[in-house]
């Protein structure tokens, strides 16, 4: 895949718009023939970090989304202006008869490499990186 | 992509069978159909996962409060899921060791 593509989207905090986020990603990385299993991973952890921003700001907020894709992996930083969140308290491992907490533990189970940026009252940055797999 | 739920009957279990994205947007459905369920006194379900193309976080804690609540009434909630895809999600979280997963509605009833 000889292309570089860099996509940017300004979302408003609604629930439709996570799986909107997902299928834009998704369809562009089969356009770019990755395979099933590894388009999947960016598409379940890129819904993730978006449910999180819906978890994590107020109601008014807006958030983004920019996704660079390169011939050997994807990055999707997704970004609100939320009041922010201690990534630092969340345990690996969730309890199992727990409702919640699960997302961060599949975002990093599912791509190569994250990153979270977050500061009181400023929002959080989550940085996910896929190395891309490519249909043969 | 929409949410699909249909609730029949097999041998005593409620068998909800659940098709297309359940995710933060569509999950207070499935979170609804399987509460109405339970108010309406059914302790044993099994939910079948094959029509499923993607599953979240989200889902996972509708079902695990599922579970808890059927249990509490000294029933159980089995899954019906073979689809790599949705099975990993279950593997990756741990919950493989919380539900009883099965390849067929036939399986989880004979269980």
């Amino acid at each position: 895949m000889p292309l570089e593509v860099n996509l940017t989207l300004c979302l408003p905090r609604d629930t439709k718009t996570v799986p909107l986020v997902r299928h834009l990603i998704g369809a562009m990385l089969e356009e770019f023939g990755v395979m099933l299993e590894c388009r999947g991973d960016v598409e379940l952890a890129v819904t993730e970090a978006c449910a999180n921003v819906l978890d994590h700001s107020k109601v008014d907020d807006e958030y983004e989304v920019r996704v660079a894709v390169d011939p050997d992996r994807c990055q999707i930083r997704v970004i609100d202006t939320g009041h922010g969140f201690d990534f630092s308290t969340l345990s690996e491992e969730s309890d199992p008869y727990s409702e919640r907490g699960r997302g961060v533990q599949l975002m990093r189970a599912l791509v190569d490499r994250i990153h979270f940026e977050s500061e009181p009252e400023a929002g959080t940055i989550v940085h996910l990186v896929k190395d891309l797999h490519f249909a043969p | 992509m929409d949410l699909g739920l249909d609730v029949s009957e097999r041998n005593g279990y409620a068998v909800l069978a659940v098709s297309g994205e359940v995710d933060v947007a569509t999950v207070p459905r499935l979170r609804e159909q399987l509460h109405g369920l339970v108010a309406q006194g059914s302790n044993k379900i099994i939910v079948t996962r094959d029509g499923v193309d993607f599953l979240d976080s989200t889902g996972l804690g509708v079902l695990v409060g599922a579970l808890k609540r059927v249990r509490s009434n000294d029933g159980d909630l089995f899954l019906v899921c073979t689809q790599p895809r949705i099975r990993k999600v279950f593997e990756v979280t741990g919950l493989t060791k919380v539900f009883s997963l099965f390849d067929s509605v036939d399986d989880a009833v004979a269980s």
